[in-house]
Protein backbone atom coordinates (compact mmCIF):
# COMPACT_ATOMS: atom_id res chain seq x y z
CA UNK A 1 0.00 0.00 0.00
CA UNK A 2 1.11 3.36 -0.69
CA UNK A 3 1.23 6.48 1.62
CA UNK A 4 1.22 9.84 1.80
CA UNK A 5 4.63 9.64 0.35
CA UNK A 6 3.64 9.64 -3.10
CA UNK A 7 1.78 11.98 -2.71
CA UNK A 8 4.90 14.30 -1.28
CA UNK A 9 6.36 13.50 -4.23
CA UNK A 10 4.31 14.53 -6.63
CA UNK A 11 2.96 17.51 -4.67
CA UNK A 12 6.26 18.34 -4.25
CA UNK A 13 6.87 19.40 -8.18
CA UNK A 14 4.18 22.13 -7.38
CA UNK A 15 6.41 23.73 -4.81
CA UNK A 16 4.41 22.81 -1.96
CA UNK A 17 3.85 23.52 0.85
CA UNK A 18 1.35 25.94 -0.55
CA UNK A 19 -0.09 23.59 -2.88
CA UNK A 20 -1.77 25.00 -5.97
CA UNK A 21 -2.34 22.08 -7.49
CA UNK A 22 -0.03 19.47 -9.30
CA UNK A 23 0.46 21.89 -12.19
CA UNK A 24 -1.10 24.88 -12.32
CA UNK A 25 -0.73 25.22 -16.30
CA UNK A 26 -3.52 22.74 -15.99
CA UNK A 27 -6.81 24.41 -16.31
CA UNK A 28 -10.75 23.75 -17.03
CA UNK A 29 -11.25 24.26 -20.63
CA UNK A 30 -14.08 23.97 -23.11
CA UNK A 31 -11.89 21.73 -25.30
CA UNK A 32 -10.99 19.61 -22.64
CA UNK A 33 -14.34 19.43 -21.38
CA UNK A 34 -15.05 18.59 -24.78
CA UNK A 35 -12.68 15.54 -24.90
CA UNK A 36 -13.90 14.45 -21.39
CA UNK A 37 -17.35 14.38 -22.55
CA UNK A 38 -16.49 12.37 -25.72
CA UNK A 39 -14.30 10.24 -23.13
CA UNK A 40 -17.55 9.87 -20.81
CA UNK A 41 -19.20 8.02 -24.04
CA UNK A 42 -16.50 6.43 -25.67
CA UNK A 43 -15.99 4.42 -21.96
CA UNK A 44 -19.59 3.07 -22.08
CA UNK A 45 -19.96 0.30 -23.55
CA UNK A 46 -23.77 0.68 -24.07
CA UNK A 47 -23.16 3.83 -26.19
CA UNK A 48 -21.45 1.49 -29.58
CA UNK A 49 -23.84 -1.04 -28.60
CA UNK A 50 -27.05 1.36 -29.05
CA UNK A 51 -25.69 2.89 -31.72
CA UNK A 52 -24.54 -0.18 -33.67
CA UNK A 53 -28.18 -1.02 -33.09
CA UNK A 54 -29.49 2.31 -34.23
CA UNK A 55 -27.67 1.89 -37.66
CA UNK A 56 -28.62 -1.90 -37.86
CA UNK A 57 -32.49 -1.18 -37.64
CA UNK A 58 -32.32 1.21 -39.95
CA UNK A 59 -30.77 -0.52 -42.63
CA UNK A 60 -32.92 -3.79 -41.61
CA UNK A 61 -36.06 -1.67 -42.13
CA UNK A 62 -35.26 -0.36 -45.36
CA UNK A 63 -33.59 -3.82 -46.25
CA UNK A 64 -37.38 -5.33 -45.38
CA UNK A 65 -39.75 -2.47 -46.66
CA UNK A 66 -37.48 -2.18 -50.30
CA UNK A 67 -37.96 -6.09 -50.26
CA UNK A 68 -41.88 -5.54 -50.07
CA UNK A 69 -41.77 -2.08 -52.32
CA UNK A 70 -39.97 -4.55 -55.36
CA UNK A 71 -42.73 -6.86 -55.28
CA UNK A 72 -45.46 -4.40 -55.44
CA UNK A 73 -43.55 -2.69 -57.99
CA UNK A 74 -43.56 -5.91 -60.35
CA UNK A 75 -47.52 -5.99 -59.82
CA UNK A 76 -48.45 -1.87 -60.55
CA UNK A 77 -52.04 -2.68 -58.87
CA UNK A 78 -50.66 -3.26 -55.34
CA UNK A 79 -50.59 0.61 -54.38
CA UNK A 80 -53.17 2.86 -52.82
CA UNK A 81 -51.04 5.78 -52.03
CA UNK A 82 -48.49 6.98 -54.89
CA UNK A 83 -46.23 7.86 -51.95
CA UNK A 84 -45.84 4.02 -51.23
CA UNK A 85 -44.19 3.57 -54.75
CA UNK A 86 -41.83 6.44 -53.89
CA UNK A 87 -38.14 4.22 -54.27
CA UNK A 88 -36.57 6.68 -52.42
CA UNK A 89 -38.08 7.57 -49.25
CA UNK A 90 -40.41 4.43 -48.99
CA UNK A 91 -37.53 2.76 -47.26
CA UNK A 92 -36.15 5.39 -45.63
CA UNK A 93 -39.73 5.53 -43.82
CA UNK A 94 -38.47 2.33 -41.24
CA UNK A 95 -36.65 5.28 -39.18
CA UNK A 96 -39.25 4.87 -36.28
CA UNK A 97 -37.42 2.45 -34.05
CA UNK A 98 -34.33 4.27 -35.01
CA UNK A 99 -35.34 7.80 -33.80
CA UNK A 100 -36.40 5.96 -30.41
CA UNK A 101 -33.14 4.64 -29.86
CA UNK A 102 -31.37 7.60 -30.70
CA UNK A 103 -33.68 10.07 -28.80
CA UNK A 104 -33.22 7.28 -25.71
CA UNK A 105 -29.46 7.00 -26.15
CA UNK A 106 -29.47 11.38 -25.79
CA UNK A 107 -32.09 10.83 -22.77
CA UNK A 108 -29.48 8.54 -20.92
CA UNK A 109 -26.32 10.45 -21.80
CA UNK A 110 -27.61 12.46 -19.00
CA UNK A 111 -29.89 10.47 -16.88
CA UNK A 112 -27.22 8.16 -16.87
CA UNK A 113 -25.05 10.08 -14.79
CA UNK A 114 -28.03 11.65 -12.64
CA UNK A 115 -29.04 7.94 -11.82
CA UNK A 116 -25.69 6.90 -10.71
CA UNK A 117 -24.71 10.06 -9.01
CA UNK A 118 -21.65 10.59 -11.15
CA UNK A 119 -23.08 13.99 -12.21
CA UNK A 120 -21.99 15.48 -8.45
CA UNK A 121 -18.44 14.63 -9.91
CA UNK A 122 -18.89 15.97 -13.05
CA UNK A 123 -20.32 19.22 -11.37
CA UNK A 124 -17.89 19.44 -8.81
CA UNK A 125 -15.10 19.75 -11.38
CA UNK A 126 -17.05 21.61 -13.96
CA UNK A 127 -18.69 24.27 -10.71
CA UNK A 128 -20.17 26.62 -14.05
CA UNK A 129 -22.37 23.49 -14.88
CA UNK A 130 -23.78 25.12 -18.80
CA UNK A 131 -20.29 23.93 -20.29
CA UNK A 132 -21.01 20.93 -19.42
CA UNK A 133 -24.82 21.26 -21.77
CA UNK A 134 -22.90 22.50 -24.51
CA UNK A 135 -20.10 20.08 -24.37
CA UNK A 136 -22.36 16.83 -24.12
CA UNK A 137 -24.51 18.60 -27.01
CA UNK A 138 -21.27 19.29 -29.59
CA UNK A 139 -20.20 15.97 -28.77
CA UNK A 140 -23.66 14.11 -29.07
CA UNK A 141 -24.13 15.75 -32.49
CA UNK A 142 -20.73 14.74 -33.81
CA UNK A 143 -20.88 11.73 -32.73
CA UNK A 144 -24.80 10.62 -33.69
CA UNK A 145 -24.36 12.35 -37.07
CA UNK A 146 -21.32 10.48 -38.08
CA UNK A 147 -23.12 7.06 -37.16
CA UNK A 148 -26.94 8.01 -38.57
CA UNK A 149 -24.81 9.56 -41.59
CA UNK A 150 -23.44 6.00 -42.17
CA UNK A 151 -27.15 4.44 -41.31
CA UNK A 152 -28.85 6.51 -44.01
CA UNK A 153 -26.32 5.78 -46.59
CA UNK A 154 -26.21 2.11 -45.79
CA UNK A 155 -30.27 1.79 -45.85
CA UNK A 156 -30.37 4.08 -48.94
CA UNK A 157 -27.59 1.44 -50.70
CA UNK A 158 -28.81 -1.13 -49.13
CA UNK A 159 -32.34 -1.07 -50.15
CA UNK A 160 -31.71 0.41 -53.83
CA UNK A 161 -29.46 -2.84 -54.40
CA UNK A 162 -32.70 -4.91 -53.39
CA UNK A 163 -34.87 -2.73 -55.63
CA UNK A 164 -32.72 -4.02 -58.53
CA UNK A 165 -34.06 -2.63 -61.52
CA UNK A 166 -35.98 -0.09 -59.71
CA UNK A 167 -33.12 1.27 -57.71
CA UNK A 168 -31.55 4.47 -58.35
CA UNK A 169 -28.71 6.48 -57.48
CA UNK A 170 -27.10 8.68 -55.05
CA UNK A 171 -27.23 11.17 -58.21
CA UNK A 172 -30.61 10.77 -58.47
CA UNK A 173 -32.93 14.05 -57.53
CA UNK A 174 -33.13 14.85 -53.98
CA UNK A 175 -31.86 11.59 -53.11
CA UNK A 176 -28.43 13.20 -51.84
CA UNK A 177 -30.50 15.82 -49.97
CA UNK A 178 -33.07 13.07 -48.75
CA UNK A 179 -29.92 10.73 -47.12
CA UNK A 180 -28.30 13.36 -45.38
CA UNK A 181 -31.47 14.57 -44.06
CA UNK A 182 -32.56 11.69 -42.66
CA UNK A 183 -29.26 11.44 -40.68
CA UNK A 184 -29.89 14.88 -39.72
CA UNK A 185 -33.51 14.54 -38.53
CA UNK A 186 -32.07 11.20 -36.12
CA UNK A 187 -29.27 13.19 -34.74
CA UNK A 188 -31.54 16.32 -33.72
CA UNK A 189 -34.27 13.95 -31.97
CA UNK A 190 -31.12 12.49 -30.44
CA UNK A 191 -30.15 15.99 -28.98
CA UNK A 192 -33.67 16.48 -28.17
CA UNK A 193 -33.79 13.52 -26.09
CA UNK A 194 -30.75 14.75 -24.10
CA UNK A 195 -32.24 18.20 -23.18
CA UNK A 196 -35.65 16.67 -21.99
CA UNK A 197 -33.46 14.23 -20.11
CA UNK A 198 -31.02 17.44 -18.77
CA UNK A 199 -34.72 18.82 -17.68
CA UNK A 200 -36.22 15.96 -15.88
CA UNK A 201 -33.45 14.29 -14.84
CA UNK A 202 -34.62 11.00 -14.75
CA UNK A 203 -34.66 7.57 -17.63
CA UNK A 204 -37.74 6.92 -17.50
CA UNK A 205 -38.90 9.83 -16.93
CA UNK A 206 -36.99 11.44 -20.26
CA UNK A 207 -37.94 8.61 -21.82
CA UNK A 208 -41.93 8.69 -21.00
CA UNK A 209 -41.28 12.68 -22.51
CA UNK A 210 -39.75 11.67 -25.51
CA UNK A 211 -41.96 8.90 -26.64
CA UNK A 212 -45.09 11.18 -25.69
CA UNK A 213 -43.67 13.92 -28.24
CA UNK A 214 -42.79 11.79 -30.34
CA UNK A 215 -45.20 9.12 -30.93
CA UNK A 216 -48.02 9.90 -28.67
CA UNK A 217 -48.92 13.55 -29.48
CA UNK A 218 -49.21 12.99 -33.22
CA UNK A 219 -51.79 10.47 -32.15
CA UNK A 220 -53.94 12.66 -30.07
CA UNK A 221 -54.02 15.68 -32.88
CA UNK A 222 -54.93 13.48 -35.39
CA UNK A 223 -57.86 11.87 -33.44
CA UNK A 224 -59.18 15.18 -32.04
CA UNK A 225 -59.04 15.68 -36.08
CA UNK A 226 -59.81 19.47 -35.67
CA UNK A 227 -58.01 22.16 -37.95
CA UNK A 228 -56.25 23.68 -35.59
CA UNK A 229 -54.93 20.28 -34.29
CA UNK A 230 -54.54 19.15 -38.09
CA UNK A 231 -52.16 22.68 -38.34
CA UNK A 232 -50.15 21.88 -34.73
CA UNK A 233 -49.58 18.38 -35.97
CA UNK A 234 -47.58 19.70 -38.60
CA UNK A 235 -45.43 21.31 -36.02
CA UNK A 236 -44.59 18.53 -34.35
CA UNK A 237 -40.93 16.58 -34.41
CA UNK A 238 -42.41 13.46 -36.35
CA UNK A 239 -43.66 15.58 -39.26
CA UNK A 240 -41.41 18.11 -39.47
CA UNK A 241 -39.15 15.39 -39.84
CA UNK A 242 -40.82 13.85 -42.55
CA UNK A 243 -40.85 17.36 -44.03
CA UNK A 244 -37.36 16.93 -44.13
CA UNK A 245 -37.11 14.16 -46.13
CA UNK A 246 -39.65 14.50 -48.54
CA UNK A 247 -38.86 14.55 -52.17
CA UNK A 248 -42.84 15.93 -53.09
CA UNK A 249 -44.00 19.68 -52.69
CA UNK A 250 -45.77 20.46 -49.40
CA UNK A 251 -49.60 20.47 -49.58
CA UNK A 252 -52.35 21.15 -47.29
CA UNK A 253 -50.09 23.29 -44.83
CA UNK A 254 -47.24 20.22 -44.19
CA UNK A 255 -44.07 22.23 -43.91
CA UNK A 256 -41.18 22.80 -47.03
CA UNK A 257 -38.18 20.35 -46.68
CA UNK A 258 -36.45 23.49 -44.84
CA UNK A 259 -39.41 24.24 -42.86
CA UNK A 260 -39.05 20.88 -41.47
CA UNK A 261 -35.26 21.47 -40.35
CA UNK A 262 -36.12 24.71 -38.83
CA UNK A 263 -39.19 23.84 -36.70
CA UNK A 264 -36.95 20.85 -35.73
CA UNK A 265 -33.95 22.92 -34.66
CA UNK A 266 -36.70 25.23 -32.47
CA UNK A 267 -37.64 21.88 -30.89
CA UNK A 268 -33.90 21.34 -29.73
CA UNK A 269 -33.41 24.83 -29.10
CA UNK A 270 -36.77 24.88 -26.80
CA UNK A 271 -35.25 21.83 -25.12
CA UNK A 272 -32.25 23.67 -24.35
CA UNK A 273 -33.77 26.09 -23.31
CA UNK A 274 -35.50 24.22 -20.14
CA UNK A 275 -32.17 22.22 -19.60
CA UNK A 276 -30.48 25.69 -19.51
CA UNK A 277 -32.67 26.55 -16.56
CA UNK A 278 -33.07 23.38 -14.97
CA UNK A 279 -29.21 22.91 -14.61
CA UNK A 280 -28.29 26.22 -13.59
CA UNK A 281 -31.16 26.53 -11.51
CA UNK A 282 -31.39 23.27 -9.34
CA UNK A 283 -29.20 21.60 -6.95
CA UNK A 284 -27.11 18.77 -8.70
CA UNK B 1 -8.88 27.86 3.68
CA UNK B 2 -12.62 27.79 3.67
CA UNK B 3 -15.08 30.70 4.90
CA UNK B 4 -19.12 30.11 5.56
CA UNK B 5 -20.92 33.31 6.45
CA UNK B 6 -24.27 33.01 7.52
CA UNK B 7 -24.44 30.02 5.23
CA UNK B 8 -28.26 28.81 5.83
CA UNK B 9 -29.82 26.06 3.58
CA UNK B 10 -33.91 25.89 3.14
CA UNK B 11 -35.99 23.26 1.72
CA UNK B 12 -39.60 24.37 1.84
CA UNK B 13 -40.13 24.93 5.50
CA UNK B 14 -36.93 22.65 6.88
CA UNK B 15 -33.66 24.12 7.85
CA UNK B 16 -30.87 21.88 7.17
CA UNK B 17 -27.86 24.67 7.42
CA UNK B 18 -29.01 27.69 9.85
CA UNK B 19 -26.87 30.72 9.62
CA UNK B 20 -23.23 28.58 9.89
CA UNK B 21 -20.26 30.92 9.93
CA UNK B 22 -16.43 29.17 10.28
CA UNK B 23 -13.58 29.42 8.75
CA UNK B 24 -11.28 26.08 7.97
CA UNK B 25 -7.53 26.57 8.55
CA UNK B 26 -5.29 24.86 6.04
CA UNK B 27 -2.18 22.90 7.93
CA UNK B 28 -4.53 21.18 9.92
CA UNK B 29 -7.44 18.10 9.82
CA UNK B 30 -10.95 20.26 11.07
CA UNK B 31 -13.08 17.64 12.27
CA UNK B 32 -17.01 18.37 10.88
CA UNK B 33 -18.87 16.85 13.79
CA UNK B 34 -22.81 16.59 13.89
CA UNK B 35 -25.41 13.56 14.00
CA UNK B 36 -27.26 12.11 10.82
CA UNK B 37 -28.96 14.91 9.79
CA UNK B 38 -26.85 17.78 11.07
CA UNK B 39 -26.71 19.27 8.00
CA UNK B 40 -22.58 18.15 7.14
CA UNK B 41 -23.65 17.29 3.89
CA UNK B 42 -25.58 19.81 2.54
CA UNK B 43 -22.99 22.43 4.24
CA UNK B 44 -19.98 20.50 2.32
CA UNK B 45 -22.07 20.14 -1.12
CA UNK B 46 -22.78 23.89 -0.89
CA UNK B 47 -18.74 24.54 -0.56
CA UNK B 48 -18.75 23.09 -3.81
CA UNK B 49 -21.38 24.65 -5.07
CA UNK B 50 -23.72 21.76 -6.02
CA UNK B 51 -26.22 23.34 -3.67
CA UNK B 52 -27.31 26.66 -3.87
CA UNK B 53 -27.24 28.43 -0.49
CA UNK B 54 -30.58 30.26 0.16
CA UNK B 55 -28.96 32.69 2.04
CA UNK B 56 -25.35 33.45 2.99
CA UNK B 57 -22.49 32.60 1.67
CA UNK B 58 -18.97 30.18 1.46
CA UNK B 59 -15.76 31.04 -0.02
CA UNK B 60 -12.87 28.90 -1.20
CA UNK B 61 -9.43 30.56 -0.73
CA UNK B 62 -11.46 34.08 -0.87
CA UNK B 63 -13.64 33.21 -3.50
CA UNK B 64 -16.84 31.76 -4.88
CA UNK B 65 -15.86 27.99 -6.48
CA UNK B 66 -17.84 28.04 -9.32
CA UNK B 67 -15.32 31.20 -10.12
CA UNK B 68 -12.49 29.21 -10.10
CA UNK B 69 -10.81 28.58 -13.46
CA UNK B 70 -9.35 25.29 -12.38
CA UNK B 71 -11.84 23.69 -9.46
CA UNK B 72 -10.39 20.66 -9.25
CA UNK B 73 -7.03 21.82 -8.51
CA UNK B 74 -8.59 24.07 -6.08
CA UNK B 75 -10.71 21.69 -4.26
CA UNK B 76 -10.66 17.80 -4.10
CA UNK B 77 -14.46 16.60 -3.23
CA UNK B 78 -15.68 13.04 -1.69
CA UNK B 79 -19.22 14.01 -1.26
CA UNK B 80 -20.92 10.53 -2.05
CA UNK B 81 -19.22 7.10 -1.36
CA UNK B 82 -20.26 6.46 -5.73
CA UNK B 83 -20.22 9.49 -7.34
CA UNK B 84 -19.34 7.32 -10.45
CA UNK B 85 -21.14 6.29 -13.38
CA UNK B 86 -21.22 2.41 -12.47
CA UNK B 87 -20.78 0.82 -15.88
CA UNK B 88 -17.44 2.85 -16.25
CA UNK B 89 -14.29 1.28 -15.05
CA UNK B 90 -12.41 3.04 -12.26
CA UNK B 91 -9.35 4.18 -14.39
CA UNK B 92 -11.79 5.57 -16.92
CA UNK B 93 -14.00 7.12 -14.16
CA UNK B 94 -10.82 8.78 -13.10
CA UNK B 95 -9.65 9.37 -16.99
CA UNK B 96 -12.55 11.03 -17.83
CA UNK B 97 -12.99 13.74 -14.35
CA UNK B 98 -8.49 14.18 -15.60
CA UNK B 99 -9.70 15.12 -19.12
CA UNK B 100 -11.37 18.46 -17.83
CA UNK B 101 -8.43 19.93 -16.64
CA UNK B 102 -5.89 18.30 -18.79
CA UNK B 103 -4.51 16.54 -15.85
CA UNK B 104 -2.03 13.53 -17.74
CA UNK B 105 -2.79 9.37 -17.46
CA UNK B 106 0.11 9.32 -15.35
CA UNK B 107 -1.31 11.10 -12.37
CA UNK B 108 -4.61 8.79 -13.27
CA UNK B 109 -2.42 5.99 -12.49
CA UNK B 110 -0.75 7.29 -9.38
CA UNK B 111 -3.45 8.32 -7.72
CA UNK B 112 -5.21 4.88 -8.54
CA UNK B 113 -1.96 3.57 -6.92
CA UNK B 114 -2.10 5.74 -4.14
CA UNK B 115 -5.12 4.44 -2.96
CA UNK B 116 -4.42 0.99 -3.52
CA UNK B 117 -7.13 0.08 -6.07
CA UNK B 118 -4.14 -0.69 -9.22
CA UNK B 119 -5.19 -3.88 -9.72
CA UNK B 120 -9.10 -3.35 -9.97
CA UNK B 121 -8.52 -0.31 -11.77
CA UNK B 122 -10.27 -1.99 -15.23
CA UNK B 123 -13.00 -3.27 -13.38
CA UNK B 124 -16.59 -1.74 -13.68
CA UNK B 125 -16.91 0.91 -10.54
CA UNK B 126 -20.91 -0.38 -10.17
CA UNK B 127 -19.11 -3.56 -9.01
CA UNK B 128 -16.79 -1.91 -6.35
CA UNK B 129 -17.41 -2.55 -2.78
CA UNK B 130 -18.56 0.33 -0.91
CA UNK B 131 -14.94 0.63 0.90
CA UNK B 132 -13.64 0.17 -2.76
CA UNK B 133 -15.85 2.79 -3.77
CA UNK B 134 -14.75 5.19 -0.74
CA UNK B 135 -10.60 4.84 -2.12
CA UNK B 136 -11.87 5.72 -5.75
CA UNK B 137 -13.46 8.54 -4.00
CA UNK B 138 -10.82 9.66 -2.34
CA UNK B 139 -8.19 8.95 -5.76
CA UNK B 140 -11.18 11.70 -7.33
CA UNK B 141 -10.37 13.94 -4.88
CA UNK B 142 -6.19 13.45 -4.50
CA UNK B 143 -6.25 13.83 -8.64
CA UNK B 144 -5.90 17.66 -9.16
CA UNK B 145 -3.43 17.58 -5.81
CA UNK B 146 -5.99 20.39 -4.61
CA UNK B 147 -5.10 22.57 -2.24
CA UNK B 148 -8.01 21.81 -0.15
CA UNK B 149 -9.67 18.35 0.65
CA UNK B 150 -13.80 18.00 1.27
CA UNK B 151 -14.62 14.54 2.42
CA UNK B 152 -17.93 13.49 3.38
CA UNK B 153 -17.91 10.75 5.79
CA UNK B 154 -14.48 9.05 4.06
CA UNK B 155 -14.06 5.64 6.35
CA UNK B 156 -17.55 4.69 6.33
CA UNK B 157 -17.73 0.90 4.77
CA UNK B 158 -13.44 0.98 5.24
CA UNK B 159 -11.99 -1.76 7.35
CA UNK B 160 -9.83 -1.32 10.44
CA UNK B 161 -6.43 -1.20 7.94
CA UNK B 162 -8.45 1.09 5.72
CA UNK B 163 -9.63 3.84 7.95
CA UNK B 164 -5.78 3.56 9.78
CA UNK B 165 -4.63 4.63 6.28
CA UNK B 166 -7.54 7.68 5.52
CA UNK B 167 -6.35 8.57 8.83
CA UNK B 168 -2.72 8.59 7.99
CA UNK B 169 -3.65 9.98 4.95
CA UNK B 170 -4.94 13.18 6.13
CA UNK B 171 -2.82 14.03 8.54
CA UNK B 172 -0.04 13.95 5.93
CA UNK B 173 -1.87 16.10 3.71
CA UNK B 174 -2.62 18.59 6.69
CA UNK B 175 0.72 19.02 7.31
CA UNK B 176 1.63 19.55 3.78
CA UNK B 177 -0.34 22.32 4.46
CA UNK B 178 -3.23 21.94 3.12
CA UNK B 179 -6.75 22.61 4.12
CA UNK B 180 -8.49 19.50 5.16
CA UNK B 181 -12.28 19.03 6.14
CA UNK B 182 -13.90 16.23 6.96
CA UNK B 183 -17.03 15.17 8.17
CA UNK B 184 -18.05 11.91 10.33
CA UNK B 185 -20.36 11.16 12.73
CA UNK B 186 -17.91 8.86 14.54
CA UNK B 187 -16.29 10.87 17.65
CA UNK B 188 -13.95 8.62 18.52
CA UNK B 189 -12.59 8.82 15.43
CA UNK B 190 -12.21 12.44 15.26
CA UNK B 191 -10.64 12.10 18.64
CA UNK B 192 -7.58 10.47 16.88
CA UNK B 193 -7.66 12.03 13.03
CA UNK B 194 -8.58 15.78 13.74
CA UNK B 195 -6.35 18.77 15.51
CA UNK B 196 -9.96 20.93 14.85
CA UNK B 197 -13.33 20.56 15.44
CA UNK B 198 -16.63 22.35 14.07
CA UNK B 199 -19.59 20.50 16.35
CA UNK B 200 -22.87 20.98 14.05
CA UNK B 201 -26.62 19.86 15.57
CA UNK B 202 -29.92 20.91 14.11
CA UNK B 203 -28.36 23.12 11.10
CA UNK B 204 -26.15 25.27 13.58
CA UNK B 205 -22.58 25.12 15.26
CA UNK B 206 -22.01 24.16 18.43
CA UNK B 207 -18.95 24.43 18.97
CA UNK B 208 -15.65 25.50 17.03
CA UNK B 209 -12.70 24.48 19.11
CA UNK B 210 -9.22 22.77 19.29
CA UNK B 211 -10.09 18.92 19.76
CA UNK B 212 -8.70 19.06 23.00
CA UNK B 213 -10.62 21.72 24.20
CA UNK B 214 -13.57 19.80 23.24
CA UNK B 215 -12.30 16.99 25.22
CA UNK B 216 -11.35 18.68 28.42
CA UNK B 217 -14.63 21.28 28.53
CA UNK B 218 -16.78 18.35 28.65
CA UNK B 219 -14.16 16.48 30.85
CA UNK B 220 -16.46 15.50 34.33
CA UNK B 221 -13.31 16.48 36.38
CA UNK B 222 -13.16 13.28 37.86
CA UNK B 223 -9.64 12.31 38.93
CA UNK B 224 -8.88 8.46 40.09
CA UNK B 225 -6.41 8.13 42.96
CA UNK B 226 -4.45 5.12 43.60
CA UNK B 227 -3.13 4.82 47.20
CA UNK B 228 -2.34 2.12 49.97
CA UNK B 229 -3.12 4.53 52.52
CA UNK B 230 -6.53 5.73 50.49
CA UNK B 231 -8.87 5.86 53.95
CA UNK B 232 -5.94 8.53 55.32
CA UNK B 233 -5.97 10.29 52.11
CA UNK B 234 -9.38 10.86 51.73
CA UNK B 235 -9.98 12.34 55.46
CA UNK B 236 -7.13 14.89 54.30
CA UNK B 237 -8.61 15.29 50.67
CA UNK B 238 -12.19 15.73 52.35
CA UNK B 239 -10.66 18.28 54.53
CA UNK B 240 -10.21 20.22 50.65
CA UNK B 241 -13.77 19.93 50.21
CA UNK B 242 -13.55 16.74 47.81
CA UNK B 243 -15.98 14.94 47.09
CA UNK B 244 -15.07 11.26 47.83
CA UNK B 245 -16.19 8.21 46.82
CA UNK B 246 -14.14 5.04 47.78
CA UNK B 247 -14.50 2.51 45.27
CA UNK B 248 -11.87 -0.07 46.22
CA UNK B 249 -9.74 -0.39 49.67
CA UNK B 250 -6.47 1.49 47.95
CA UNK B 251 -8.82 3.27 45.28
CA UNK B 252 -10.51 6.81 45.05
CA UNK B 253 -12.48 9.08 42.66
CA UNK B 254 -11.99 12.39 43.69
CA UNK B 255 -14.34 15.53 42.77
CA UNK B 256 -13.41 18.75 43.08
CA UNK B 257 -9.81 19.35 43.11
CA UNK B 258 -7.32 19.35 40.03
CA UNK B 259 -4.69 16.15 39.86
CA UNK B 260 -2.02 18.99 41.20
CA UNK B 261 -3.81 19.97 44.31
CA UNK B 262 -4.51 16.29 45.03
CA UNK B 263 -0.81 15.29 44.49
CA UNK B 264 0.11 17.89 46.82
CA UNK B 265 -1.98 16.95 49.63
CA UNK B 266 -0.55 13.27 49.43
CA UNK B 267 2.67 14.66 49.35
CA UNK B 268 1.50 17.45 52.44
CA UNK B 269 0.41 14.42 54.78
CA UNK B 270 3.36 12.09 53.69
CA UNK B 271 1.00 9.76 51.68
CA UNK B 272 2.24 7.70 48.96
CA UNK B 273 0.74 7.33 45.56
CA UNK B 274 0.30 4.33 43.20
CA UNK B 275 -1.90 6.06 40.51
CA UNK B 276 -3.04 9.70 39.71
CA UNK B 277 -5.04 9.90 36.77
CA UNK B 278 -7.74 12.81 35.18
CA UNK B 279 -10.47 11.09 33.70
CA UNK B 280 -10.77 12.50 30.50
CA UNK B 281 -14.33 12.35 28.54
CA UNK B 282 -14.12 10.32 25.28
CA UNK B 283 -14.91 12.52 22.36
CA UNK B 284 -18.32 10.36 22.25
CA UNK B 285 -19.18 11.90 25.77
CA UNK B 286 -18.26 15.32 25.13
CA UNK B 287 -20.49 14.89 22.00
CA UNK B 288 -23.10 13.56 23.43
CA UNK B 289 -22.97 16.00 26.31
CA UNK B 290 -22.34 18.63 23.75
CA UNK B 291 -25.23 18.06 21.32
CA UNK B 292 -27.68 17.24 24.39
CA UNK B 293 -29.51 20.44 24.33
CA UNK B 294 -30.29 20.11 20.69
CA UNK B 295 -31.32 16.60 21.35
CA UNK B 296 -33.54 18.34 24.37
CA UNK B 297 -34.98 21.31 21.84
CA UNK B 298 -36.14 18.86 19.78
CA UNK B 299 -37.70 16.91 21.88
CA UNK B 300 -38.76 19.46 23.65
CA UNK B 301 -40.55 21.12 20.73
CA UNK B 302 -41.82 17.82 19.28
CA UNK B 303 -43.91 17.40 22.95
CA UNK B 304 -45.27 20.53 23.23
CA UNK B 305 -46.60 20.16 19.76
CA UNK B 306 -48.22 17.04 20.25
Amino acid sequence: MSTTSDLVATGAQSGLPAPKGAASHSRLTFPRLVRAEWLKLKTLRSTWITLAAAVVVLVLAAGLIANHLHGNLMNPGAFNDPGDRDVLTAPLRGFGVTQLIMGVLGVLSITGEYATGMIRATFVAVPKRLPVLWAKLLVFAVLGFSAMLVASFAAFFTSQQILGSYGIGLAAPHALRIVVALAGYLTLVGLLGLGLGFIVRSTSGGIALLVGVLLVAPGILAALGTSWATTASHYLPLSAGQAMFSDTPAIGGELSPGGGVTVMVVWVAASVLGAMVVVTRRDA
Amino acid sequence: MIEAAGLTKRYGEKTAVDAVSFTVRPGVVTGFLGPNGAGKSTTMRMIVGLDRPTAGSVLVNGRSYRDDRAPLHEVGALLEAKAVHTSRSAYNHLRVLAATHGISDRRVAAVLDLVGLSDVGRKRAGAFSLGMGQRLGIASALLGDPGVLLLDEPINGLDPEGIRWVRDLLRGLAAEGRTVFVSSHLMSEMAQTADHVIVVGRGRVIADVPIQQLISSASTGVVEVCSPRAGELSTVLASQGALIVQRAPDQLEVTGLTVGQIGQAALDAGVVLHGLTPHEASLEEAFMEMTRDAVDFHAHVGSATA
